[in-house]
């Protein structure tokens, strides 16, 4: 749990973040990203205390989602959706990543710790469902998920 | 769980790291849990579990850093090393490549972020149960350890076997070495430099 709540509290430093950026815009003008340096950067963003950081982050994790095969990773960049879409109080979205994990990996205790603290949340914030659609945390959620289901299984 | 906050000695921060697949989360599984789970999934980033351990008579809480081994999360770990007083290196007893991965790269890795020169290093061999695969002899494993002045224990997760030693007599070192963890209490600033802990001609020293 308290990994959890690290997970959505903890914010990386502005230098952190730059050091990360510099990488990964020297990398694109090169024609030289991977996708190393790209989940480098947006694992960052997705826990920097500022909100357009984290949309960017979660952009970026959604190009990874997309453009690769492997279901390991597919499942990393799940978690972190999980983790930006929590930390702009998008919770809905959040958990529907979190059950597409859970869906092919039940046993994930990462994965359900968190969606565990972000239930808790949810109920204390007294979230009510706004629906999903709002700026790029709508990462094409129904689909996505649905999509995860089935690239995850084995 | 047991016993209260005011009466621990200190918090340690262990760390365990080494590739994918050398069952780094079994170990600790079967330290806070004594459960063994066959189908584990990887680890992602990093994952932290605590509990408490009684050593000579002292209580300690352990803050245990499970990270991932897989290679997408290497450049984001550096800040996990952080204040650490011991690290786990762990390979694959049947696994030469995760063994000649702690030489390549782990070890390296540890030396580089670690902000305490003098932290604590257990070397374990997992997976001893399948006897019949292994490709790393207990005594290649114990000369790799004196090395880098590095504890050494083979041990299983499944079976349990040297599981709990391992952790034991990792933080039964870092114990013996105040210097290790008393300035978390104290002011940093009241490391004197003929500051002695007793335990250097252990050979766990710093080399760097």
């Amino acid at each position: 749990m308290e990994n959890s709540e690290k997970l959505l509290e903890e914010s990386v430093q502005p230098e952190e973040i730059q050091r990360y950026r510099i990488v990964f815009e020297k990398a694109r003008e090169a024609n030289q990203l991977t996708d190393q340096n790209k989940f480098s950067f947006a694992y960052c963003l997705v826990r920097s205390a500022v909100k357009s950081d984290v949309r960017y982050g979660l952009k970026l994790l959604k190009e990874l989602y997309d453009s690769t095969r492997k279901d390991d990773a597919k499942r990393d960049y799940l978690f972190y959706l999980a983790v930006g879409n929590a930390r702009l109080n998008e919770y809905e979205a959040a958990i529907k990543f979190l059950d597409a994990i859970l869906h092919v990996q039940p046993g994930n205790h990462q994965a359900k710790n968190l969606k565990d603290e972000i239930t808790q949340r949810m109920t204390r914030d007294g979230y009510v469902g706004m629906g999903i659609a709002v700026g790029a945390g709508a990462l094409l959620l129904g689909g996505l998920t649905a999509a995860a289901m089935v690239l995850l299984k084995k | 769980m047991a016993g209260h906050d005011d009466q621990i000695l200190t918090t340690l921060k262990i760390l365990i790291i080494g590739e994918s697949g050398v069952g780094k989360s079994s170990l600790l599984l079967r330290f806070t849990d004594d459960r063994f789970d066959q189908d584990l999934s990887a680890t992602i980033g990093v994952d932290f579990k605590v509990k408490q351990l009684e050593i000579d008579g002292n209580r300690v809480k352990l803050a245990i850093w499970d990270t991932a081994g897989q290679e997408r999360f290497r450049t984001l770990t550096p800040g996990y090393y952080r204040g650490a007083q011991g690290a786990i290196l762990v390979y694959d007893v049947c696994n030469r490549a995760s063994f000649r991965q702690l030489d390549r790269l782990w070890i390296s890795e540890l030396d580089t972020f670690s902000t305490k020169p003098n932290i604590i290093k257990m070397l374990v061999g997992n997976k001893i149960d399948q006897e019949e695969s292994r490709e790393i002899t207990r005594d290649e494993g114990a000369r790799f350890a004196r090395k880098h002045s590095m504890l050494f224990i083979e041990a299983s997760a499944r079976t349990r076997e040297g599981v709990q030693i391992a952790f034991e007599e990792l933080v039964q070192k870092i114990i013996q070495k105040p210097s290790l963890w008393e300035n978390q209490q104290k002011s940093e600033k009241t490391i004197h430099p003929g500051e002695t802990d007793h335990s250097d001609e252990s050979g766990q020293g710093c080399y760097c």
